[in-house]
């Protein structure tokens, strides 16, 4: 995620956005693609600016890349704050008055202000109650029906997964396992840590079958991941190949990859 | 599991914080029971005093902020609200225990693990040293940290997020404690470290027959370990009853629309029912039913008058106008 909003330089490898690297950016290419590529984090305690009001935190992420007037930002500002649900008068006030959710809600107005083509969302509401998540995960799903938007959703729970995501990619120790459309994946997921993933979620129901594939041991440390199949450790399927090659992802329903000897 | 005798039970308990911003009704007329045994989920979104409660019983609120103002706190039958700090202190980490969210900050930095449990040991055990180093060892090994010898030498920083919970988990049983207070212990964790831990506390329970107050905003983590649940909104329990039946047929609109509005993991919905608004501020609470405002049958009573209890099942209560005139069966 970082990579992909240029926070950290690839080893290997490339970001492409609209067909270009976005690591060869630069100059007016590259405030172009800041425009582009949008971020709403996990805590929206300490994505805020306290010192600002929110008209200025939401207009700055307009100004600093394209050349805006005043009364272009002002108008900006006051229609993204209409879209996210907000009360005019919010642009005047300071973070410390708003909730969680209202706090969430400003950072995505800020996100959405330079009209991106992307919006990566971080746990974007992992850290809000519970009666105010299904506020904003509506918003995020209207935002997107109303105009060509993508998000990224990087998120550990897997119903707030099901919900938003068209599709969804399983990573461990910094590789995706499985990579499938959002429905089949929680149709028929096939790598043995995505099982264990759907066997660890707990559902909102006490007659819910406990399929107690409980997996022993801790994620390792990615400084010096396992060999083969970096999962292989863990695994209750490993297989004596599994500690030495790495599997390659294979194609085992349309659209749906799996990197597992096992398919 | 088969529940025993109550030994915890709070008796209309209420605790003021002062604030600069008034005084704050954090735990508002709460009261509840656990048996020996069982697991009582206590249930709400944060700020609605679930923690505070739950400080209330230790008698460990901010001070001097904190104040219990009325109520009692029975533990085996002994209250616990004239108690004096002294006396406290040989009920706490003995008779009653609690887990905290964070094990990063509930263990000491720069102390190794062992000497953390030995010195938890320490408090309530006279012995010399290799005898609780032995007892600090054998705590390790029930909460099924494997090489437990080696691991009394490490320090926090050298273990997992998990592996520390471990040992916060090992202090808090060391005891051995009739009544855990776990307070969103495996928020902090992994999803698969997650269930590992909650499998863990089962078989504590299992072997130890403690009572269990469960505070969490999960309805999954409820589902899964909890024999009965209490909701609480704004200061009160608005609901409570045993687990399978509050699943099957909440009676409190708050306990609905909060279930409703919940993602699962096991349907595809287009699109959630969104509880709007949100919760009162705990110093200005309106006069009638807290949940009112957020409310869609609050009517002019509702807004008036705080709900009777009403009886809605065998054990399952609910503090709403409606549950009156609505038998449940």
């Amino acid at each position: 995620m970082k990579l992909l909003l240029r926070l950290e330089q690839p080893t290997s490898g490339r970001v492409l956005l609209d067909g270009r690297d976005v690591f060869t950016l630069d100059g007016t290419a590259f405030r172009e693609y800041r425009t582009k590529v949008q971020a709403v984090f996990q805590d929206p305690w300490s994505s805020l600016n306290p010192r600002m009001r929110v008209r200025d935190t939401i207009a700055e992420a307009l100004v600093v890349n394209r050349p805006v007037s005043a009364a272009q930002a002002q108008a900006r500002v006051d229609e993204v704050l209409q879209q996210v649900g907000l009360a005019p008068d919010a642009g005047g006030r300071y973070p410390h008055e708003f909730s969680g959710g209202q706090r969430q809600r400003i950072a995505l107005a800020s996100a959405l202000a330079s009209s991106p083509e992307l919006i990566v969302l971080d746990e974007p509401v992992s850290a809000l109650d519970v009666s105010i998540r299904a506020q904003v995960m509506n918003l995020l799903k209207d935002l997107q029906a109303q105009q060509p938007l993508a998000y990224l959703l990087v998120a550990h729970n897997l119903a707030t997964v099901r919900y938003i995501a068209h599709r969804t990619a399983v990573m461990y120790l910094g590789k995706i396992v499985e990579y499938a459309p959002t429905a089949s994946l929680f149709r028929a997921p096939r790598h043995p840590y995505t099982k264990a993933l759907f066997a660890a979620a707990l559902p909102a129901n006490p007659d819910a079958p406990r399929e107690d594939f409980v997996l022993a041991g801790e994620v390792p440390s990615p400084i010096d991941p396992p060999t083969g199949c970096a999962f292989h450790p863990r695994c209750p399927f490993a297989m004596a190949d599994c500690a030495r090659v790495a599997p390659v992802a294979r194609e085992v329903d349309a659209g749906h990859l799996v990197s597992c000897h096992l398919y | 599991m088969s529940a025993g005798p109550v030994l915890l039970e709070l008796r209309d308990l209420h605790a003021h914080l002062s604030t600069r911003w008034g005084v704050v009704r954090a735990v508002d007329g709460v009261s509840l029971t656990v048996r020996e045994g069982e697991t009582l989920g206590l249930v709400g979104e944060s700020g609605c005093g679930k923690t505070m409660t739950a400080l209330s019983i230790l008698r460990l609120l901010p001070q001097p902020a904190g104040r219990i103002v009325a109520g009692q706190i029975l533990l085996e039958g002994e209250d616990l609200v004239p108690k004096s700090e002294r006396q406290m202190r040989r009920i706490r980490g003995r008779r009653i225990s609690m887990i905290l969210q964070d094990p990063q900050t509930s263990l000491n930095p720069v102390f190794s693990v062992g000497n953390q449990l030995v010195e938890a040991l320490r408090v309530h055990r006279a012995g010399p040293r290799r005898r609780l180093r032995a007892l600090a060892q054998e705590a390790l090994r029930q909460v099924r940290v494997a090489a437990p010898a080696q691991r009394l030498r490490d320090f926090p920083h050298q273990m997992s997020g998990g592996m520390k919970q471990r040992v916060v988990g090992a202090i808090a049983v060391s005891g051995p404690p009739r009544v855990l207070i776990a307070d969103e212990p495996t928020t902090a964790l992994d999803v698969t470290i997650q269930l590992q831990y909650l499998t863990l506390l089962e078989e504590i329970q299992e072997r130890t027959r403690l009572a269990m107050l469960f505070i969490t905003h999960d309805f999954g983590i409820v589902a899964r370990i909890c024999d009965r649940v209490a909701v609480m909104y704004a200061g009160r329990i608005v609901e409570s009853g045993p687990t399978r039946e509050l699943f099957a047929a909440p009676r409190h609109p708050y306990t609905q629309a909060l279930m409703a509005a919940v993602p699962r993991m096991d349907e595809s919905v287009e699109r959630l029912p969104a509880i709007d608004g949100q919760p009162p501020a705990l110093q200005r609470l309106p006069p009638g039913c807290r949940f009112a405002p957020r409310c869609r049958h609050a009517d002019d009573r509702c807004q008036r008058e705080y709900p009777a209890v009403f009886a809605v099942g065998r054990e399952h209560e609910a503090a709403c106008w409606r549950a009156e005139s609505s038998p449940s069966r």
